[in-house]
């Protein structure tokens, strides 16, 4: 068996597959460094203007000042560092003139401060930089009415967009679960990191594109590594050939992605860095109801995403047994993958049940109800993948059986 | 050479092929078609209020031969009850983009004297305060000239010609893709036939061959894309009706502060004719991709991928990506409205042309670049005995 799943992991390294990596690559590098570099602008630690992708460098230069921990005393420090820094200055007389936010080193730990006035209204614009607020006279206000806000936004999302709305208990557990986020916050610059979510977000379902190509000839009989009749035949053909073949494409699955997810890193690394991996989710999620570093909710989105790439990948593995044919799987696959992406289009929390959202920040800090229990998304990520995957390999399984090539 | 063509064409397109390309392109018009009519559906307290026929029908009825000017602004400015209907709430638009989100009720005389006026102030100041273009006092007078000759706005029923113009954006870039797939396998090896030697080793196998699959690719293509687009004109105009082709396009709100003179209909021809430009490139595209990368689906691996970076590009919108680089590329060309609104201009040799028209011009240029290449490319596999 192990032999036979080497064989036919193999045997999908052919020249779509390599192509297909490849272009990915090509395009996930291509995409980053043309439309970071035309679009960022940073005040670097003298107060000069900075273009293109050494942005990201001086921002992080200019940042080191502010990294610590976001404490009494780190807030008195910040509001009169800030009130007498020439990046105000700069925003107050250039209003939204380094992009919407201002790329500007208080765009960290300010944001995150606004955050606790505006709750749900909060966005990145350099109208919402301030920090003229009673509530930061100390750490214990501050903390409290970050947690306000962040319950005031939960609620109103459930009330908005739940598929469900909370009862009391439910309420109760999540302004308790809230009460218990780890005080005070850790702050680092995190703008790589940030990008390199961002961009995640922006291609992922462009990985489901190399799925559908790479994928759609396994059980395909008009292809050079598809089934054919000596495999039919064979003593083992029908059974462990199929198993193998779905493993293999389970691993190769694996491999691209990791390669996918390589590329990305090591392009957004090199540009903006991965530094801050272990400052607070709450940093950069203002909203994130869990004790997590951001480097950790990286991570969980990460891992969500392999899972919704695993059923995308067995969605095409089941269409390319039922169609047979690779170039009309290719198609159906792509076209499955556009659906469910435009499934994706609603406010609704019921795209939360939609694989193509498996790999989109909701890993890192949404959650569900289960009764009173709070369930992280990422949970449920985990479940609903194993569920759809044995779903698909047992509709697999069955169809199998009547495989016939012609 | 026309045997040979007429014997590729039936390769590629066999009459089953044909009729799939009917029935997409059918479903996309139908569903594209329900869709808008949905839109035209009026809900009330207990369901829909107003259906779309109903709709259409009390606008082709109410908008006959009228003119925006003062009587016909002051009798709507008089207007009881709700704006409901299609031909009202046009109005209501127009009125709002011009008067920065005005409601008619709220006009004063002065402003229903100043109607076509206030257009050219819009649209000077929209020039004057670009943020993207400096544009030359040469360049804003001859804009304003241009703009100024649309003097009076025929307000009449054209809801057909409207949707059809705003539905091309979507419609044209799936019609290319959709060509594209059937001309795919010209030159697009399938790796189980294993053929290629027997007709390459031929007498007309290698140069005839590959000049008339170039050319049948042409031929092919643009029968498809001409089919399509009648296809398409037909379904959307149906539910709508032919009026208002000779209209000006500035009754339309989304192109009511273009500065071109021309009617809908003159629109829509230019944006089929553009199209067809379009369609050039993604042709030549394709025959260099397939003939460099001969198989059909690593070809259309790297065919796909060029969309996406494309579709990637257009979801970002940064200017300097489409003015130097996605204005002449296939999805960006073919998102038609911009050029009637996007005022955006190439300052070329030391005079300022249109984006339409260097669009144009550039994709011409780089689609022989392309077919030169693909030329050169399949000499060189001749000369090295590749087949």
């Amino acid at each position: 068996m192990k032999n036979l799943i080497k064989l036919e992991y193999k045997k999908l390294w052919n020249g779509v597959s390599i192509v297909s990596i490849a272009a990915l690559s090509v395009l996930t590098i291509l995409f980053s460094v043309v439309t970071l570099n035309i679009q960022q602008r940073a005040l670097d630690k003298n107060g000069n203007i900075v273009t293109g992708l050494s942005a990201f460098r001086a921002l992080k230069e200019a940042s080191e000042d502010l990294e610590g921990v976001m404490d009494g005393e780190y807030i008195q420090n910040l509001i009169e560092e800030y009130n007498s820094s020439p990046e105000k200055e700069f925003l107050d007389n250039n209003r939204g003139f380094l992009g919407t936010g201002g790329m500007t080193k208080y765009i960290i730990p300010n944001y995150v401060i606004n955050y606790a006035y505006y709750s749900l209204y909060m966005s990145n614009g350099n109208d919402m930089i301030g920090l003229d607020y009673e509530f930061l006279n100390s750490e214990e206000s501050f903390y409290q009415k970050f947690k306000d806000a962040i319950i005031e936004q939960q609620l109103y999302v459930n009330k908005e967009n739940g598929v469900f709305q909370y009862s009391e208990d439910q309420i109760e557990a999540l302004q308790n679960k809230v009460d218990h986020l780890k005080a005070p916050f850790k702050v680092a610059y995190h703008t790589g990191l940030a990008n390199l979510n961002s961009y995640f977000g922006m291609e992922y379902s462009v990985f489901f594109i190399i799925l559908a190509f790479c994928m759609a000839s396994v059980y395909a009989k008009d292809s050079m590594n598809g089934i054919d009749e000596l495999a039919l035949s064979s003593k083992h053909g029908r059974n462990k050939d199929m198993k193998a073949r779905w493993i293999a494409g389970n691993l190769f699955t694996l491999t691209a992605y990791l390669i996918y997810v390589g590329v990305l890193m090591l392009v957004h690394g090199m540009i903006g860095s991965l530094h801050g991996l272990g400052a607070s989710a709450q940093t950069f999620w203002f909203d994130c109801i869990f004790n997590i570093s951001i480097g950790t909710g990286l991570l969980l989105i990460f891992f969500g995403g392999l899972a919704g790439a695993l059923v995308i990948a067995n969605i095409v593995m089941l269409l390319s047994m039922k169609i047979k044919n690779s170039k009309a799987a290719v198609v159906a696959s792509i076209a499955v993958v556009m659906l469910l992406r435009k499934g994706t289009d609603t406010y609704s929390q019921i795209k939360l049940l939609n694989p193509i959202r498996f790999g989109g920040s909701e890993s890192a800090y949404n959650f569900l109800f289960v009764g009173t229990a709070i369930i992280p998304y990422f949970v449920v990520v985990l479940i609903l993948s194993i569920v759809y995957v044995a779903v698909l390999w047992l509709i697999m399984r069955l169809s199998y059986k009547k495989y016939y090539i012609n | 050479m026309l045997e040979i063509i007429r014997i590729e064409r039936k390769r590629i397109l066999s009459i089953r092929a044909f009729l799939v390309f009917l029935a997409i392109v059918a479903l996309f018009s139908i569903y594209s078609v329900y869709s808008i009519l949905r839109s035209y559906e009026v809900p009330g307290a207990a369901g829909i209020a107003v259906t779309w026929n109903e709709n259409l029908s009390h606008a082709k009825e109410a908008q006959q031969e009228t003119q925006i000017d003062r009587e016909f602004l002051n009798l709507m400015r008089q207007h009881e009850g709700e704006f409901t209907y299609v031909d009202e709430r046009n109005l209501v638009e127009l009125v709002a983009v011009n008067y920065d989100g005005k409601s008619v009720r709220d006009l004063s005389d002065e402003d229903i004297g100043n109607f076509y006026l206030k257009r050219l102030s819009n649209i000077r100041a929209m020039l004057e305060e670009s943020q993207v273009i400096r544009y030359t006092q040469e360049e804003i007078e001859q804009f304003m000239q241009s703009a100024g000759q649309v003097s009076e706005i025929e307000f009449a029923y054209a809801e057909g010609w409207k949707v059809l113009n705003d539905g091309m954006n979507d419609f044209v870039p799936v019609l290319l893709i959709l060509i594209s797939v059937l001309l795919l396998p010209l030159f697009g090896i399938d790796p189980k036939s294993n053929m290629t030697e027997l007709y390459r080793s031929t007498k007309l196998g290698k140069v005839p061959l590959d000049h008339a699959r170039i050319l049948a690719a042409y031929i092919i293509g643009f029968f498809l894309y001409l089919t399509g687009i009648a296809l398409h004109f037909v379904i959307k105009m149906v539910p709508f009706g032919l009026k208002g082709g000779n209209q000006c396009i500035q009754s339309n709100v989304k192109t009511f502060f273009s500065l071109y003179n021309i009617t809908n209909l003159q629109q829509f021809l230019l944006n089929v004719i553009v199209g067809l430009v379009t369609l050039l490139f993604v042709i030549s595209f394709l025959l260099l991709v397939t003939v460099i990368m001969e198989k059909i689906m690593t070809s259309a691996v790297v065919f796909v991928f060029f969309w996406i970076l494309l579709l990637l590009f257009e979801q970002m919108y940064l200017w300097p990506i489409n003015h130097y680089f996605a204005n002449f590329m296939p999805l960006r060309m073919t998102s038609f409205s911009h050029y009637y609104v996007g005022n955006e201009i190439y300052r070329v040799f030391g005079s300022s042309l249109s984006c339409m028209s260097w669009s144009v011009l550039v994709s011409v240029l780089l689609s022989g670049i392309l077919l030169a290449a693909t030329i050169g490319w399949e000499k060189v596999k001749r000369k090295r005995g590749l087949y």
